[in-house]
């Protein structure tokens, strides 16, 4: 599974997505596990909060998957009521500096998520993707913005 | 600059008293609003500069920030020991993981300035300022806030400076916000503040 196909494995659940966010916030964790039902309808293995290999086994990884391409460590940042706007991409570097703190998988990759519904957030996303340097790929769909960094 | 004349002086010498600078730094930890330098008495706010007065003081300070980790317990009186910093001034934007003891830098790209906590426990972190007081160099705490193991603090410190007197005989001291503190808009120009005796209270000049 490459970016492109994980975005759009997501973007092909966003009448539910888009349903959940209508309930309010804390929305983070039912997305969370939607992705998890996401990835495995898609044919993959996956599971949620994770254990960070030690040193860091403190942490705790959102999702990790896997097909027979590779593995794929996954931290999921959602626009909620108290990252609302351009705020998540607060979360998402945070998320992104987390995890590089997570053994690169080879064959595989090290994904941040960003799903937001706000024009700011949106905007803000779209912003960060334009800059190569992040490494990541935007794309806007049936009113949801989904961010997909590597790192 | 500060001026104080002699009975100015008598008066906060004999009240064993330092004058006190703080800054006001917007910080939030995981989008959990916390401003500082409030009236809110239940927050502590880091007494950043504390020194005995002369009648003229001149103070300077950089505009770059270090970020540092403390095991100091955050309650009132206590002196913030940077346990662990940052070896280099923060970038902004950048996410600032702590990790193993120390800080490492990860670019990115924001308006605070951010510090993210990947170990075990809590610890508190904060922003740290190179200053001169009188020409002597002091490298001392702005802001502290606790974080707990994953979450991270976002920091924005601003031109606010209050300036008041102080039973802190420390910079770095974690005291109650001021009553009766001057706070004062520093851009790039400076300002000079005087001193009332009658009230014991810091007005600006210019």
């Amino acid at each position: 599974m490459n970016n492109v196909q994980f975005q759009n494995l997501i973007f092909a659940d966003s009448a539910r997505i888009v349903q959940a966010i209508t309930t309010g916030a804390a929305w983070e964790i039912w997305m969370q596990v939607e992705m998890v039902l996401i990835l495995r309808a898609g044919g993959l293995q996956a599971a949620r909060e994770v254990s960070y290999p030690p040193p860091n086994a403190n942490l705790s990884l959102d999702i990790i998957s896997q097909d027979n391409a590779g593995r794929y460590a996954i931290e999921l940042k959602v626009e909620s009521a108290n990252n609302a706007g351009a705020g998540i991409m607060n979360g998402i570097n945070t998320d992104r500096a987390k995890i590089a703190l997570y053994p690169q998988p080879n064959p595989g990759a090290r994904w941040v998520v960003g799903i937001g519904y706000s024009v700011a957030a949106v905007q803000a996303m779209q912003a960060f993707a334009q800059n190569v340097n992040n490494n990541a790929i935007y794309a806007y769909q049936n009113n949801l913005g989904i961010l997909v960094a590597t790192v | 600059m500060i001026q104080i004349d002699s009975a100015g002086l008598s008066d906060i010498y004999d009240a064993g008293q330092t004058v006190t600078l703080a800054r006001q730094v917007n910080q939030v930890v995981d989008a959990v609003a916390s401003p500082r330098v409030s009236a809110d008495a239940s927050q502590l706010i880091v007494a950043w500069l504390a020194f005995e007065p002369l009648e003229t003081n001149t103070i300077d300070w950089s505009e770059q920030y270090y970020c540092f980790a403390t095991t100091t317990s955050l309650t009132m009186d206590e002196v913030l020991e940077m346990n662990s910093q940052s070896a280099a001034p923060m970038q902004l934007g950048s996410v600032y993981t702590f990790d193993q003891g120390q800080f490492a830098a990860y670019p990115s790209s924001g308006s605070d300035y951010v510090i993210y906590n990947a170990m075990a426990g809590e610890y508190g972190f904060g922003l740290a300022q190179q200053a001169t007081v009188n020409d002597a160099q002091v490298f001392t705490p702005i802001c502290v806030e606790p974080v707990l193991t994953d979450e991270a603090a976002y920091f924005t410190p601003t031109d606010q400076i209050s300036i008041f007197l102080s039973s802190a005989s420390n910079s770095g001291t974690l005291i109650p916000p001021p009553i009766n503190a001057l706070t004062i808009d520093v851009g790039s120009n400076g300002a000079v503040v005087g001193f009332n005796d009658q009230t014991n209270s810091f007005f600006q000049l210019s």
